[in-house]
């Protein structure tokens, strides 16, 4: 009995040792053998040994811009570099942040990963420099690039990736809905107050708006942090002072900026009694959703081919000339693009992914399955010009562009000006405190960033 | 062989599954030797052996899966540990800054004890109310209780959580519709309606002072004095609302603990009941002098379960306040902190201090239960 | 206390309460149901439309002609159905161990099992990705699934072992008198005696499984390897104006049907065992 006991017992242990030692082993064949370096930036390498590039996708439209990427694009890429194959792995922005955040905890993952506007800050400094392969001696092509978004797409002196589209923030509104004898956008701070208030309409049976004057993004609270930073922009303020890394907001843009918010929330919503427009969906300003008025990028529009069109105005925010001499209309830029990690063991052949999926033809494709406007200049054609709206937001957006880049810490600034703004403009603070709370909170931050000492 | 991830995994559990019995035996032989080396009776090492090789993969896996992960995120917590930057040790910096100068810590620890105080007494209160009411004779039973247990099935999926932010909305959100549509139909619901509004509003008000340091909003409510007869829950859309719609989910999803209530009603020793009605004794009575300290048990079981929830609770304010940032400190509960700085943040360091807190503070207040069991739990009738 | 409610509210009083309540916990059901057979135009119309105007099956057409889709629903099967087998006789033996045997330091370990419960589970993500991802096991089903059979899940431990613990004695004797040893024990006299509960364990485990979003979404990386949940999850895109609500719906319908299936199953053992387990222990 005992014999047969300790028999068992090895042979299992003796099982279990060898088909652990398999299974792991089997592993490392995953991992992909270095790309050999390209001789030039041209010609595909001497030596073919396969390339698996993986790219992380969020900004696309269903069925349409993927089916364009894996049956068009990819097949065209592998005539040049036959060794290549190219995984995508579409994501969607609900799931972004938790992906993203594990790629980098594990040292591995993508190899090119589509990123948003502000997460330059974030993860640059785990970003591959790219100068020596996509700046302008490398790449003639690059100088294409509308330059404002190319800063969305840079860190600390060095290219990251590259710029997709340009979706600049447009105030968009409704002329049949404007208020009796008014017919342009206001153009100073006091005159968009009385016209968010004269616009907004609030039916006393239920207590709820049947329609709102102007919708900052989010129509609930409007106290949408990247609104308020525009307002900031607008009056030719700065969040950073001169040093490019002390936060400035006590300043009096800070200030004016954060009272305006808060005017037009209460020109709004007189309390907080009062119910939010209905719940429905599509666009804010589409027939019957009750906005008038909505700063937002394209997307947050009606579709393209909308009849609503025809009666919807575009233009930029202009800030506050009245009281603010410097101020200046903006569209602020938001520039979402693909970056190359670090970490990735095929920075050379993403470059050169890059590259592809970047030149004119391919910007204008991608952005045309999208809607968007393109990040190059160069591909400003077809839809873009033929479709009337479109060609609008590009001339508005190539004079007016106003890139959101450059913040430092950008997701706990984020964090930080919500709350604080959600805490002011529901009357649970008064201004002086939150702008102190911004102040200290985000200098806290930087300090424990060590961008400040 | 990764390759194929179904065959990779398959043979993972494989070897796991022989690793597994490995150690069992390992352990067993291992106690059994432990019991001999201290003079243990032959019949104390047999029990020793055959305890520890049935009780072993637990002992493993919580070996692996707690013990050791829970010391790297004690020492994390000791350290400024971001992602993607080297860690330095910075002592008892992350607790001190958490205890006195994180004003949100504060603040989900306040909304935490909101939840915990309200929702828990409201969710034990409807389920036992529910099951009393299921266990009638009733045709259809069987339905009643699946529809009842629907939502844990449902749980908390991004389609269904879509589905509550579009019936939470204030003018046309089924809820309030519902609300109003019966407030004017008749006035004593109505001033119901107004009168829960004001109670809420006021309790709310006060929980938003002891978070933000003023008062202000619990003032401006007491100033308007009762509300308006066009007046309707703001569900999602105001700090004073927020964390009731918190609440709402959490009683939404009380089914399992009608279950337990419902099983706890058919235990009821019928003899008892029916002795006592000879006797002479009413309805109620014997429902407080019998059927309810006999359910005791079952209720301090939902407690110490729902409690234990209640101060983990994530998932419904995830879902609805998650990108709706200016509204979520007025809601957000400890976890959600925790997951917001570990994920949003990336601060691995400072999310692994506040873990350790939040397991002090659930380790605390289930001690205290467990010693308060003593004074009303009844395991037998005097 | 019957007669009482019965009498105040009268029998039709009953039902009318029992229904408006149906109704609350129903609905959001009810609500995907509806919207999953709309048209894309009448989903997304600005004003509340409570029952499609004419139903219309091409969300349901379109998400099950999408590949990742069949492909998220074979992970989920294969994940909830691996992790099960392996988790469900883990902790039937870490059960029996607590419930029928004497051994030294019982309690103690019983009590560390409970005291687990405390533990949130988000406070042991991170450090449990390090070391999965120190196996190089991310990107794989591996961190979902091994886990679990290592007697996952303190409430389920408890819920067994309460079981358990309630078969006589006597039962147990005559194996043991016929020379038994406890693994024969176990399996083929406890274990067959517990079945209620063992459904109860196994419905609650695969719901849990079925709905588990937040780990998959770590570990999974590629698309490949998505379960249900994450593929709803991304079919919200805010890049859309026009959102897909009823491919959303739909495909979170088709998610629920195998939860309903198990749940009408097992609910007659449910409430059986939950009586037996004997909270008063």
């Amino acid at each position: 009995m005992r014999n047969r006991r300790s028999l068992t017992i090895s042979a299992l242990l003796a099982a279990a040792l060898i088909l652990a030692a398999c299974a792991p082993a089997a592993t490392p064949t995953a991992a992909p053998p270095q790309a050999t370096q390209p001789p030039a930036a041209e010609e595909p390498p001497a030596a073919a040994e396969p390339v698996a590039l993986k790219v992380y996708v969020v900004d696309y439209t269903a069925d349409v811009t993927d089916t364009w990427l894996e049956d068009e694009v990819v097949p065209a890429f592998q005539e040049m570099y036959p060794n290549v194959t190219v995984e995508f792995i579409w994501g969607s922005w609900s799931t972004f942040g938790e992906t993203v955040a594990g790629y980098f905890a594990a040292g591995e993952g993508a190899d090119i990963i589509n990123l948003g506007s502000e997460f330059n800050g974030l993860y640059g400094s785990q970003l591959a420099p790219l100068n020596d392969k996509l700046g302008a001696a490398a790449w003639p092509e690059i100088s294409n690039f509308i330059p404002g978004t190319l800063e969305n797409a840079s860190w600390d002196g060095e290219l990251r990736g590259l710029p997709i589209f340009s979706a600049p923030r447009y105030v968009f509104c409704r002329t049949d809905l404007m208020p009796a004898g008014v017919t342009e956008q206001p153009a100073d701070f006091a005159g968009w107050v009385e016209f968010a208030e004269a616009a907004t309409v609030i039916d006393p049976a239920t207590n709820s708006l049947t329609q709102q004057g102007f919708v900052p993004v989010d129509a609930g609270t409007m106290a949408d942090f990247q609104w308020y930073l525009n307002t900031i922009w607008s009056l030719g303020g700065s969040i950073y002072r001169e040093d490019g890394v002390t936060p400035n907001f006590d300043s009096g843009e800070a200030d004016a900026a954060l009272q305006f918010n808060y005017d037009m929330k209460r020109a709004v919503y007189p309390d907080d009694t009062v119910g939010a427009l209905p719940a429905g969906t599509g666009s804010v300003i589409e027939e019957g959703n009750g906005a008038v008025c909505l700063w937002h990028s394209g997307w947050a529009a009606p579709a393209p081919d909308s009849a609503v069109w025809s009666k919807i105005d575009i233009q930029p925010f202009t800030g506050d000339p009245t009281n603010f001499p410097a101020s200046q209309p903006i569209v602020l830029s938001f520039v979402d693009w693909w970056a190359v990690p670090a970490y990735s063991p095929n920075v050379d052949m993403a470059a050169e992914f890059l590259k592809f999926v970047f030149n004119q033809e391919n910007n204008h494709r991608y952005n045309e399955t999208m809607n968007l406007i393109p990040a190059r200049a160069d591909a400003h054609t077809g839809y873009v010009v033929d479709n009337p709206v479109l060609q609008r937001e590009a001339e508005l957006a190539s004079e007016y562009s106003y890139g959101f880049a450059g913040i430092l810490e950008p997701t706990q600034l984020q964090s930080i000006l919500q709350t604080q703004l959600g805490l002011y403009l529901t009357d649970q603070q008064d201004k002086a405190a939150t702008l102190s709370s911004i102040q200290d909170q985000y200098t806290q931050v930087l300090q424990d960033g060590g961008y400040l000492p | 062989m990764k390759e194929n991830p179904y065959l990779f995994t398959l043979l993972s559990a494989l070897a796991t599954t022989l690793f597994i019995v490995a150690s069992c035996l390992v352990l067993g032989l291992l106690a059994r030797f432990f019991v001999r080396l201290a003079g243990g009776t032959r019949r104390r090492q047999e029990q020793a052996y055959a305890g520890y090789f049935f009780a072993a993969p637990w002992i493993v896996g919580f070996l692996i899966f707690v013990v050791v992960p829970m010391l790297a995120s004690l020492y994390w917590s000791f350290t400024d540990y971001r992602i993607g930057r080297p860690l330095e040790p910075v002592g008892l910096e992350n607790y001190a800054r958490l205890l006195l100068d994180d004003r949100e810590f504060r603040g989900s620890l306040i909304n935490t004890l909101f939840l915990t105080l309200i929702g828990l007494p409201l969710q034990i209160g409807v389920a036992l109310g529910l099951a009393v009411l299921l266990n009638q004779k009733l045709r259809g039973e069987h339905s009643f209780r699946a529809t009842f247990y629907l939502p844990v099935i449902l749980g908390f999926n991004a389609a269904v959580l879509l589905c509550w932010r579009l019936m939470l909305n204030a003018s046309n959100g089924i809820i309030d519709q519902v609300i109003r549509s019966l407030s004017n139909a008749s006035l004593p619901i109505g001033y119901i309606n107004r009168g829960v509004i004001y109670a809420v509003e006021v309790v709310n008000g006060f929980f938003l002072g002891l978070t933000n340091g003023n008062y202000t909003l619990l003032e401006k409510v007491l100033e308007t004095g009762f509300p308006a007869a066009n007046r309707v829950p703001m569900w999602i859309q105001t700090p004073l609302w927020s964390k009731m719609s918190v609440v709402l989910l959490m009683v939404w999803i009380c089914g399992s603990m009608m279950l337990i209530f419902l099983a706890g009603l058919q235990a009821t020793p019928r003899e008892l009941l029916e002795a006592a009605e000879v006797d002479g004794a009413g309805s109620w009575k014997r429902f407080w002098k019998i059927t309810f300290p006999l359910l005791t048990p079952y209720v301090f079981y939902n407690l110490i379960i729902g409690l234990i929830a209640a101060l983990q609770i994530f998932e419904p304010v995830y879902v609805l306040y998650r990108d709706n940032q200016p509204l979520a400190p007025s809601a957000y509960s400890m976890v959600y902190y925790l997951y917001q700085a570990t994920f949003r943040f990336n601060e691995i360091g400072y999310g692994s201090a506040i873990s350790w807190l939040i397991l002090l503070i659930i380790a605390v207040v289930s001690l205290i239960q467990f010693r308060l069991q003593n004074r009303w739990v009844e395991y037998e009738i005097r | 206390m019957t007669r009482t409610i019965v009498r105040l509210l009268g029998r039709g009083g009953l039902y009318v309460l029992l229904t408006a309540a149906s109704i609350l916990m129903a609905f959001p059901l009810f609500w995907m149901i509806s919207t999953s057979l709309k048209s894309l135009e009448e989903a997304n119309a600005p004003r509340i439309i409570w029952v499609p105007s004419t139903v219309v099956l091409d969300a349901y057409r379109s998400v099950l002609a999408d590949p990742d889709f069949l492909r998220a629903y074979v992970n989920s099967a294969f994940y909830a159905a691996l992790a099960l087998a392996g988790t469900l006789i883990s902790i039937s033996a870490v059960a029996y161990a607590f419930s029928r045997l004497q051994w030294p330091g019982r309690n103690f370990v019983f009590a560390l099992m409970l005291s687990t419960l405390m533990i949130p589970a988000q406070a042991l993500i991170v450090p449990q990705y390090v070391f999965f991802n120190a196996l190089r096991w991310i990107g794989t089903f591996n961190p979902l699934i091994i886990p679990g059979y290592f007697a996952g899940g303190a409430a389920m431990i408890f819920l067994l072992r309460q079981a358990m613990a309630q078969i006589p004695k006597e039962l147990e004797e005559s194996a043991v008198i016929d020379g038994a040893s406890h693994l024969r024990i176990w399996w083929e006299v406890v274990m067959p005696l517990v079945k209620a509960p063992l459904a109860t364990v196994a419905t609650f485990l695969f719901v849990a499984y079925w709905n588990n979003l937040l780990g998959p979404l770590l570990y999974a990386q590629t698309t490949r390897l998505h379960t249900l949940p994450v593929y709803v999850a991304q079919l919200y895109n805010i890049n859309n104006t026009v959102q897909p609500w009823p491919s959303i719906m739909a495909a979170a319908v088709l998610t629920t049907v195998p939860l309903f299936i198990v749940f009408f199953l097992a609910q007659r053992f449910i409430l059986e065992s939950v009586v037996l387990s004997g909270l008063k222990g």
